[in-house]
C-alpha cells in the first residue's frame, strides 16, 4: 500500500471518529459551488486535477470527491506529490466551496451513449 | 561592416590568384596565358581559383567570374552522398556550403537527395530525426559549421539521446589564407564539430576529397550501427568549390558501404536470462527502443507469447501492439508483483523491489560518453548483455522454448488468462475514465484523442509525434498494430521544440506510402521554430496536426506550484513566466500565414469532429492541415 493511502486511511478514520463526536449543529455549512469554482482556478487546483476535477497529472477528484472532512484534511497535508494548502492560503470554509464545486460537476454520460467510446 | 572594400579585396584576390599560381608553379604556368593559368590545378596556399564569392556582405553578382575549370569538388561529394541513398537533405541555405548546395540542385538535378528548404537548423535536424523514426533510414542535413550547428545543437542532442542517426554536413572555411569577406571569418571555426562532439557518435573534418569519401561512408556506417547516433562531417568550403585536380580525379572513388551486423547477446548470458524468465512467477518485459526494424515487433510478440509474460511498453519505438492481451502498459499492475524484469533498450531501468531479478539487453552499454548525463541512474542488474535487443531476441526465444516443460506451460496458460482479463479490464476502465469531462470546455484530452481516433481508425494512419502531455489518452484509446502506427515517443532529451519538426519529418517519410500522418501539437512546442509549418506547406507534406493548446508551459506551472508550496510561499503566482496567455496566440492564423490550411481555436467539443473531417480531406489532397484546439491542461 502506498504511504499516502495509509495516511488517507488514518485521516478517514479520524474524520469518522470526529464526525461521531460532533453534534449536528457543528456540521459545516454547505459550500457555494460558484465561489468554489473561482477558488479552484485561483488556487491552481485545476493545473493537476483539470478544470472539471477530471484528473490529469493528479487523480480525478470530481464529481465525487472525498467526504468533506477527509477532503479538507487531505488538502492540508497531502502526499509529497501535491502541494499543501495551509489555512493561511485557503480557509476551511473556502475548501467547503471547492468541495461543493467538485460535487456540482456532472456525472459522465453513460459510456453506451457515447459512440466514440465504443471498442 | 565595410561592403565596398570587400569587393575591392575580391578583385584583388582574383588577380592574386593568377599571379600567385604563375609565381609558385613555374613549370606549369610560366609559359601559360593568364587564361590557361587560371585553368591549371590550384597550388596549395596560392589563393582561390574559383571566383571568390565570400560572405553575405558581398554581392555575389559582383564576383562572378570565369568559373572553375573542371568538376567542382562538391560534385564528387554529391556522388558520395548519392551512394548512401539519401532521399532528402534538410537545410537552411548558407554560404559555407553553397558549393554543395549548387551541386545538389544542378549536378544532381535536385533528386535523391532533394533539397528541403528549412527555416531553422533545429527544424532541419528534428525533421531528420522524425523522418528516421518513420522510415528507418537517415536523412542528411546541411548547415553552417558555426551559426548553423549552434542552432542545430539542441536537436542534435535530442537525436543522440534517442539513438537516432542523423547525417550532418557542416560547412566551414578552414584555410584562413583563402577566406573571403568578413562574414566568412565569422562563419569559420578551427574545429566545427567540437560544439556537438559530446553528443554525436562520430565526426571528422576531411582535408581532401578522398578523405571526404572515406569519412562520409564511415560516418554513415557508424551512425547506423547500434547504438545509433548522429554523425557530423565538416565540409570545407574550398574543398567544395575548387575544381578537382586531374591527378586527384583519377584516384577518387566512392567507397562501398557494408552495413555492420548489430551485436547479439553472448550465448551464456542468453541461456541464463532464459532460465530466469522461464522459471519466473511473474516475468515482465519492459521495452523502450527495442524494435529497431520491422522485424522487432513480431519478435517481441513471439517472446511475450512464448512466456505469456506481461509487456510494459515505454514506447521509444513501436514495440508492441497496444491491444495485445499481454500489453499491460496502461495499468502497469504487473510491475508491483514482478519477480523477473527483462529490460530491452531502456532509457532507465524501472525501480524494482529488492530481490527482483533484472536482465538488461542494451546496445548503449557499448558506447557511452561522460559529459551529458542522459545515461541515467546506474542499474544493478543480474544479467547485463551489452548487445542489440532485437538482434538477441531470436536466440532468447529459442533458449526459452528449450526450457519450457509441461508444468511451466500450464502455469503460462493460467498467467495468460489472468493477464488477458486484466488487459480487458484496463481497456474498459480507460473508456469509463475518458467519459469524465466529456463535454467540457476547454476540451478534455481524452475527448481530443477519441475524436481524432474516430476519424482515422478506418484509414491507413501513422502517429508521428506528440509534443504535449495528453495523459496517454492516445495509447489508452487507439489501436496500434503496425510498426508505422507509432514512430516512437519523445525527443530523447525531452526538450521542447521537437514535436512539430519531427512530425513534419515523419509525415514526409509517410507521404510516399499514402498514410495519414497525425501529430498532436502542443502550443509551447509550436512556438519554438514555427517556420517548419512553411516548410510543410512549401514541400506539400501531408500532416494532420491537432493542437493540445493548454496555453501554458504546463509542466512548469506545476513545478513552480510545488516549489512555492515547499517553501511555504505564495502558490497562486505560479502562472508568472509559465503561461502563454494575454494575448492568446492565434495558432491557426500563424499557420495560415505560412500557407498551411488551419482552423480554430476550437473550444466547443462538438465542433471538433467536423473540423477533423475537413482537415483530413486537406491532408488527403497532399497538404498539411492544422486545428487549434483549446484543451484541458493534461
Ligand atoms: C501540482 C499538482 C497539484 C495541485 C496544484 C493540486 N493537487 Fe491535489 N493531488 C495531486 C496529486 C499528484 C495527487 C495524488 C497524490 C498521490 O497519490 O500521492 C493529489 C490528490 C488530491 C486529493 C486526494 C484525491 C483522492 O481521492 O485520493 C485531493 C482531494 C486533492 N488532491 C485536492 C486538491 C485541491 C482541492 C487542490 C487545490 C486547492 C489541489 N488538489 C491541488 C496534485 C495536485
Amino acid at each position: 500500500m502506498k504511504i499516502w493511502m495509509l495516511k488517507l486511511l488514518a485521516v478517514l478514520v479520524l474524520a469518522a471518529a470526529g464526525a461521531a463526536a460532533q453534534t449536528p449543529t457543528q456540521t459545516p455549512p454547505a459550500g457555494d459551488a460558484a465561489a468554489g469554482k473561482k477558488l479552484f482556478v485561483s488556487l491552481g487546483c485545476w493545473t493537476c486535477h483539470g478544470y472539471e476535477g477530471q484528473g490529469g497529472a493528479g487523480p480525478r477528484i470530481a464529481p465525487r470527491p472525498l467526504p468533506r472532512a477527509a477532503f479538507t484534511t487531505y488538502v492540508r497535508r497531502p502526499s509529497e506529490r501535491m502541494p499543501n494548502y495551509p489555512e493561511r492560503l485557503v480557509s476551511d470554509a473556502e475548501l467547503g466551496h471547492i468541495h461543493a464545486y467538485l460535487q456540482s460537476r456532472p456525472m459522465p454520460p453513460p459510456i453506451a451513449s457515447i459512440p466514440l467510446l465504443q471498442p | 561592416m565595410s561592403g565596398n572594400p570587400a569587393v575591392d579585396r575580391r578583385s584583388f584576390l582574383k588577380g592574386a590568384a593568377v599571379t600567385g599560381a604563375a609565381a609558385l608553379v613555374p613549370d606549369a604556368a610560366a609559359n601559360a596565358t593568364p587564361e590557361a593559368a587560371s585553368q591549371a590545378a590550384p597550388a596549395q596556399g596560392t589563393g582561390p581559383t574559383m571566383p571568390p564569392v565570400g560572405g553575405r556582405d558581398i554581392d555575389p553578382a559582383v564576383a562572378i567570374g570565369a568559373g572553375p575549370a573542371g568538376r567542382p569538388g562538391s560534385d564528387f561529394m554529391l556522388d558520395v552522398l548519392k551512394s548512401l541513398d539519401f532521399e532528402y537533405v534538410a537545410s537552411n541555405a548558407g554560404s559555407s556550403f553553397r558549393g554543395i548546395h549548387e551541386s545538389i540542385i544542378n549536378y544532381g538535378n535536385n533528386q535523391l537527395p532533394e533539397f528541403l528548404t528549412c527555416c531553422h537548423e533545429e527544424s532541419s535536424v528534428a525533421m531528420a530525426h522524425g523522418y528516421y523514426k518513420a522510415e528507418g533510414k537517415p536523412m542528411a542535413v546541411l548547415c553552417h559549421g558555426t551559426v548553423g550547428l549552434q542552432h542545430a545543437a539542441m536537436a542534435v542532442y535530442n537525436a543522440y539521446c534517442d539513438r537516432v542517426p542523423v547525417f550532418i554536413l557542416a560547412g566551414n572555411h578552414l584555410d584562413a589564407a583563402e577566406r573571403g569577406g568578413s562574414v566568412e571569418w565569422q562563419h569559420s571555426v578551427q574545429d566545427a564539430a567540437a560544439l556537438v562532439r559530446d553528443f554525436v557518435k562520430w565526426d571528422d573534418m576531411p582535408v581532401s576529397l578522398g578523405h571526404f569519401a572515406e569519412s562520409a561512408v564511415r560516418a554513415y556506417k557508424i551512425a547506423i550501427t547500434p547504438p545509433m547516433g548522429p554523425a557530423v562531417i565538416v565540409i570545407d568550403g574550398h574543398l567544395q568549390e575548387n575544381p578537382i585536380a586531374p591527378e586527384e580525379a583519377s584516384r577518387l572513388r566512392v567507397p562501398r558501404l557494408t552495413v555492420a551486423t548489430p551485436p547479439q547477446g553472448d550465448s551464456g548470458a542468453v541461456a541464463e536470462a532464459a532460465r530466469l524468465l522461464v522459471n519466473a512467477r511473474n516475468p515482465v518485459i519492459v521495452a523502450d527502443r527495442a524494435a529497431r526494424t520491422p522485424a522487432g515487433m513480431p519478435l517481441l510478440i513471439e517472446l511475450a507469447e512464448t512466456l505469456q509474460a506481461s509487456v510494459i511498453d515505454q514506447r521509444g519505438r513501436m514495440n508492441f501492439p497496444s491491444r495485445h492481451p499481454l500489453n499491460q502498459t496502461v495499468s502497469r499492475q504487473p510491475m508491483a508483483d514482478a519477480d523477473v524484469i527483462l529490460g530491452l533498450e531502456l532509457t532507465s531501468f524501472p525501480r524494482a523491489r529488492a530481490g527482483v531479478r533484472l536482465i538488461s539487453i542494451e546496445s548503449t552499454a557499448l558506447y557511452i560518453k561522460s559529459n551529458y548525463q542522459d545515461f541515467q541512474r546506474y542499474a544493478e542488474v543480474d544479467v547485463a548483455m551489452a548487445a542489440d535487443a532485437e538482434a538477441t531476441l531470436p536466440a532468447l526465444i529459442d533458449a526459452c522454448r528449450r526450457l519450457i516443460t509441461v508444468d511451466r506451460r500450464r502455469a503460462f496458460a493460467e498467467r495468460r488468462q489472468r493477464l488477458e482479463q486484466a488487459h480487458l479490464e484496463g481497456l474498459a476502465a480507460a473508456r469509463a475514465e475518458a467519459a469524465y469531462a466529456w463535454d467540457a470546455s476547454p476540451i478534455s484530452t481524452a475527448r481530443l484523442a477519441a475524436e481524432i481516433w474516430a476519424q482515422i481508425r478506418n484509414e491507413d494512419w501513422s502517429y508521428v509525434s506528440e509534443s504535449g502531455n495528453t495523459s496517454d489518452w492516445v495509447f489508452r484509446l487507439w489501436n496500434f498494430t503496425e510498426r508505422y502506427h507509432h514512430t516512437g515517443n519523445s525527443s530523447g532529451a525531452t526538450g521542447v521544440g521537437y514535436g512539430a519538426p519531427a512530425g513534419v519529418g515523419g509525415a514526409l517519410a509517410n507521404k510516399k506510402h499514402g498514410r495519414i500522418s497525425v501529430n498532436i501539437q502542443s502550443d509551447g512546442d509550436f512556438l519554438y521554430a514555427p517556420g517548419v509549418w512553411w516548410t510543410a506547406a512549401h514541400h506539400r507534406i501531408p500532416l494532420l496536426s491537432v493542437m493540445h493548446n493548454n496555453r501554458a508551459y504546463h509542466q512548469e506551472i506545476m513545478h513552480i506550484q510545488r516549489m512555492a508550496s515547499w517553501r511555504n510561499r505564495d502558490i497562486t503566482r505560479a502562472h508568472i513566466g509559465t503561461t502563454i496567455e494575454n494575448p492568446n496566440v492565434d495558432f491557426a492564423k500563424i499557420a495560415q500565414g505560412m500557407g498551411v490550411h488551419a482552423q480554430g481555436p476550437i473550444t466547443n467539443p462538438n465542433e471538433l469532429g467536423p473540423a477533423i473531417r475537413r482537415a483530413i480531406e486537406v491532408v488527403k489532397s497532399g497538404e498539411p492541415s492544422l486545428i487549434d484546439v483549446v484543451t484541458q491542461p493534461r
